[in-house]
């Protein structure tokens, strides 16, 4: 990189950082884009259609995940953690703490042959499909991702954690044909000064089966037929567990209750506030389930319908017309009888207590602040909200997180639903380099 | 339960022109539509509740003409399995005796717990057809049925008398009733109903095929013959009642008591 | 146990795409029977998308409150038709069996005799004795016919505004014809309480009456006619309200109203005229015309006409609920602003109007008069028809 270029590090990987990092990348600016995960993309990579439209969630996003990867000005590292951050004249020293992948994603071809020789193989629970599928303790997150190259698990590798696998070794050390497995990989710090940091932490899915915050009476984690929307997408994905068919526990459900506000708008679980994208995806996931599975009775379970945005209201008129059953009420309960589920709810626009009986139910999770969003703002000296997430100084200008040339891109800053997430990446890049071109100026007049 | 309903095809004489035939032995209702007499509708109604109480078989008889197989038409609508129409040119002109007897001959040997007729029909309103029916068959009867109750083996029947009181009569099955109006609420037979049952079929006999001869039936065979028919004596006009409305509110009361209108 | 179908076993709720309905309750705030009436077309559309139990449904009675204004539909922000969902249940109980007598006598009547009220078809054309109304049974013909309907040609207080509306045809010089005692009900109200068999069938007669005489325009005296022949027939040919075409011949200088009819009125738009039919100004063009008259328009009028609860059947249902009608709502409305009469166009409306005066004890300051009788007081010569009683 040239010395007097402009920089700016990205911490987050997902659309908002993306977006961020394109469009700093595209104004010149050097970009060092650092993700936590193995892979670029996000929560969004994980998607398998978007609202109001019902494009394909890759289709929109391997284009951009692929462009970052290869832009000239962008530096792209995974499984990277930023730790430490100081305020400097020029910016801010930072120091990136990379975690080792303990394969070399130059040599990687990505061909597989590693997880399928995995000792583990099936029987370790893949990340990336949220616990649905199993996978190996070398794996690749999914087919598109980037970069394209397998990563181990440091935590289930047997190599890693008992120091040795089997009595003939690692088997994907002999099965890659290419030598790329390296699970003498060590990790490494990385220091340097950069102009900007725009933080696109984004979120982590509401865990309803969480010990402190969860909801045990909606049988999550207790019934195979109970999962999340994200998990949902997962199942509805054609690089997911089930190749795309909508199956759970051993069979082709017809009857499917999708329960919001799991959550969301409930004290129990510390979160007052509304996840914003629910009703969205939920009404989404009606719609796919009524299409892919015909005949069958699709009923969301709401307080509110909230389709503010535009082509929403639309959108949810399409869900409905397709045959999805929207009944006012929150959910209450889930129990089991016989070989169904029932969920337990009063019928406000009745004014009747209900049982729905059905054999797929999909909670709404809510979103947090992604884990580690409590040490990034620490670190760069960001406020929190009272709902855990990051909050400009100044409400009215959200993309600054204060004077100090730290931004906010994306979910790390409130739920928001894709297209919102795009246009804030681009106007924290947007300020982002507004700060660096104002600041080089007022250098270069001393 | 095996049930036989009994229904008649009436004209409906409201604001018909009613013409006494130029032999004054009959009367001429002229375009006057006809409809499946009051009484036969309860009756019918009853028979289709039983059936649908009990299970069953329901079959209805109808002695007329072709323009009256719309009685049928109606009871296969509501619930009827079946429907017979009797009919020969020897057959008009009967009286009731020739009616119960062609009745009779139409049930044949078939197995009925039960038989219901209306209690009257709403042109000559003899109301005979159905006791006579029931001598035919060698089986008791009951008239002006109000309510019908079916107890194991027998029915307990409710006949209605003067000024409220009820007679109830036990009648072993098999028995024939004669129903009164306002047993029950008659549904509604609509149109789409109607030709729906329009694939049902109705059986046609003729006299042969119940095994009787024009002597027994019709004018020959009747043991009653119409001599004339007039029409009633014009009345006086009505009394207009004068003056303010207590004296009038008097003058009511008072006629009322004398007329016997008040109990 | 299956949800709410239709005759033919179609779920209600895929036919009509209910699950479309936002549950917004539009419908039910706009129902004119909603404040007395247990009738919600907001819930019964989410009970036929959500109950099991369709027979339940049926089994409910309020649905004969309906009035089918059509408020609820209009209303809809989606497009959906609570009206026509009502009318499937009301098809479904009538399939049943089980519906008010008065409804089961008119319809039976409508069937033996061809009109609700249970008259004799050959009394059908005493309203006009004495008036020069030309009929195709006297062998006179046009390709105009002046359709008169049951309830003006049988009922005594609507045979006025038959005998009103001869007159002023005839003064007019008016070319029409009219089927005379051949003349069958048009089906309206059949419909709209739901028996679709009789429809059809008086449909199929009244489509045969008309191509068999050629006819190429018809007039109809009530509204009700008005929605049956343009709406539900579909037909090809134009059908104008009997407001229309006065409103029309004034305007051709061929009606003279010259005589004065002092009255200041207040005009009760009925629902299958304004808001259903899209006739608002016909009417109030004649009364412009009518020497003396003053119009005082209602609050609630035009589009915002306050049903008087006489369509949908009503006028042989009872109705469930109790406190005021909206029939002497109005008439007191009436009296409020001050006017001498109501004036309306459409029998049903005349007849609860009527009835809600006497019952709210406005009879003797508060007149009812139909549109045609009023314009009739104002024609030149007693001579063009005998003269009208003293109205009572």
């Amino acid at each position: 990189m040239e010395d007097n270029a402009y920089t700016a590090l990205v911490v987050g990987a997902g659309i908002a950082g993306i977006q961020s990092a394109l469009d700093l990348a595209d104004a010149g600016v050097r970009v060092v884009l650092v993700e936590r995960g193995d892979c670029v993309g996000g929560n969004m990579a994980r998607l398998d259609k978007t609202f109001p439209t019902l494009d394909c969630s890759s289709c929109t996003l391997t284009p951009r995940t692929s462009e970052v990867a290869r832009h000239p000005h962008v530096r792209l590292l995974t499984r990277t953690d930023l730790v430490a951050a100081d305020p400097v004249p020029e910016g801010h020293r930072v120091r990136l703490r990379v975690r080792p992948r303990y394969v070399d994603p130059d040599a990687c071809v990505s061909c597989g042959r590693c997880a399928e020789a995995c000792r583990l193989a099936g029987r370790v629970p893949r990340t990336f499909d949220l616990g649905l599928g199993r996978g190996s303790a070398v794996d690749l997150p999914f087919p598109q991702a980037v970069p394209s190259a397998y990563a181990v698990d440091p935590d289930r590798c047997l190599h890693l954690t008992r120091g040795r696998c089997g009595r003939d070794g690692p088997r994907c050390v002999a099965a890659c044909e290419v030598g790329a497995i390296r699970l003498d990989e060590r990790p490494r710090e990385e220091t340097l000064t950069v102009g900007a940091v725009v933080v696109a932490t984004g979120y982590d899915p509401y865990r309803p089966d969480h010990p402190d915050t969860g909801r045990p009476e909606l049988g999550y984690g207790q019934y195979p037929e109970v999962i999340t929307n994200l998990q949902f997408e997962r199942l509805a994905s054609a690089s997911g567990p089930t190749g795309g068919q909508l199956r759970i526990a051993g069979r082709v459900p017809h009857r499917v209750a999708i329960l919001q506000c799991v959550g969301s708008r409930d004290r129990t679980t510390g979160a007052s506030y509304c996840s914003r994208v629910c009703c969205m995806a939920s009404a989404k996931h009606a719609l796919l389930a009524r299409e892919r599975l015909p005949g069958a009775r699709v009923t969301v379970l709401y307080m509110d319908l909230r389709c503010f945005g535009r082509g929403y209201e639309e959108f949810l008129e399409r869900a409905q017309r397709a045959g999805a059953v929207f009944r006012r009420g929150n959910p209450s309960e889930v129990y089991r009888r016989g070989d169904d589920l029932v969920v337990r709810f009063e019928d406000t626009l009745l004014g009747e207590a209900s049982e729905l009986p059905a054999d797929l139910v999909v909670l709404a999770a809510g979103l947090r602040p992604a884990a580690g969003t409590a040490a990034v703002a620490r670190l760069l000296g960001i406020g929190r909200g009272p709902d855990g997430f990051l909050a400009p100084a100044d409400p009215r200008d959200p993309a600054p997180a204060g004077p100090g040339g730290v931004f906010l891109a994306g979910a790390c800053a409130g739920p928001v639903d894709v297209p919102d997430a795009v246009a804030s990446g681009s106007a924290a890049a947007a300020a982002a380099l507004g700060h660096l071109v104002a600041s080089a100026g007022r250098e270069a007049a001393g | 339960m095996n049930l036989a309903v009994f229904v008649k095809q009436v004209p409906d004489t409201a604001e018909a022109d009613l013409v006494v035939a130029a032999d004054g032995r009959s009367v001429r209702t002229g375009d006057a539509p006809l409809q499946l007499n009051e009484w036969d509708r309860f009756a019918l109604e009853e028979a289709v509740l039983w059936k649908e109480r009990t299970g069953g078989a329901l079959t209805a008889f109808l002695v007329g003409p072709e323009e009256h197989e719309d009685a049928l038409r109606r009871c296969l609508a509501v619930g009827a399995d079946r429907a017979v129409r009797v009919w020969d040119p020897a057959l008009p002109g009967q009286g009731p005796c020739a009616v119960a007897r062609v009745l009779r001959a139409a049930v044949g040997d078939e197995p009925y717990d039960l038989f219901l007729c209306g209690a009257q029909a709403a042109d000559d309103g003899f109301g005979l057809v159905g006791p006579l029916l029931a001598g035919e068959l060698g089986i008791p009867s009951a008239t002006l049925v109000n309510r019908l109750e079916l107890q194991d083996g027998r029915v307990r029947c409710t006949r209605e008398l003067e000024a409220g009181w009820g007679e109830v009569v036990d009648l072993d099955l098999p028995a024939l009733v004669t129903i009164q109006t306002g047993i029950n609420e008659p549904r509604y037979v609509s149109i789409l109903g109607i030709r729906k049952a329009r694939k049902k079929p109705i059986d046609l006999l003729g006299l042969g095929d119940v095994g009787l001869d024009d002597r027994r039936v019709g004018e020959a065979g009747s043991r009653l013959r119409v001599e004339a028919f007039a029409p009633p004596p014009a009345g006086r006009e009505a009394e207009f009642l004068e003056g303010p409305p207590d004296a009038v509110a008097r003058q009511v009361v008072d006629l009322l008591r004398e007329k016997g209108g008040v109990l | 146990m299956a949800r709410l179908a239709d005759i033919d076993g179609n779920p209600v709720a895929e036919r009509y795409e209910l699950t479309a309905c936002l549950q917004c309750g539009r419908c039910t705030g706009g129902c004119p029977v909603g404040l007395r009436s247990p009738l919600n077309s907001r819930r019964l559309l989410y009970e036929a998308v959500v109950r099991e139990d369709g027979d339940a449904l049926v089994a409910r009675d309020e649905v004969w409150d309906c009035t089918a204004c059509r408020t609820c539909s209009d209303r809809c922000p989606r497009e959906l038709d609570p009206a026509a969902v009502i009318r499937e249940i009301r098809t479904l109980k009538i399939e049943g069996g089980r519906i008010p007598t008065t409804a089961m006598d008119a319809l039976e009547s409508t069937l033996k005799h061809g009109n609700p009220w249970g008259r004799s078809r050959r009394r059908r054309t005493q309203w006009a004795e004495g008036l020069p109304v030309p009929s195709v049974e006297d062998g006179q013909e046009s390709d105009r016919l002046w359709f008169v309907g049951c309830t003006p040609a049988y009922d005594p207080r609507c045979q006025a505004m038959a005998r009103a509306l001869a007159r002023l045809f005839h003064a007019a010089g008016y070319a029409y014809t009219t089927l005379g005692t051949e003349e069958v009900c048009c089906g309206s109200e059949v419909l709209r309480l739901g028996e679709l068999g009789l429809f059809e069938e008086l449909l199929e007669t009244n489509r045969e009456a008309l191509q068999g005489l050629e006819i190429r325009e018809v007039v109809t005296t009530s509204p009700h006619c008005l929605t049956a022949f343009r709406t539900d027939y579909g037909l090809e040919i134009p059908v104008r309200h009997a407001s229309q075409a006065v409103a029309d011949l004034l305007d051709a200088g061929r009606l003279p109203l010259v005589r004065q009819a002092p009255l200041r009125v207040a005009f009760h738009d009925p629902c299958y005229l304004g808001r259903q039919s899209g006739v608002y100004d016909a009417p109030r063009r004649v009364l412009a015309a009518v020497p003396g008259v003053e119009l005082v328009e209602f609050d609630r009028c035009r589009e915002r006409s306050l049903c008087c609860e006489g369509g949908g059947g009503r006028m042989w249902l009872e109705g469930l609920g109790e406190g005021e009608r909206n029939a002497q709502r109005r008439v007191r409305d009436a009296a409020d602003l001050g006017v001498d009469a109501v004036v309306t166009a459409c029998p049903f409306c005349l007849l609860t109007l009527e009835d809600a005066r006497k019952t709210t004890g406005l009879e003797d300051t508060l007149e009812i008069v139909d549109l045609a009788e009023l314009a009739a007081r104002a024609l030149d010569d007693p001579a063009d028809g005998p003269g009208e009683e003293e109205r009572s």
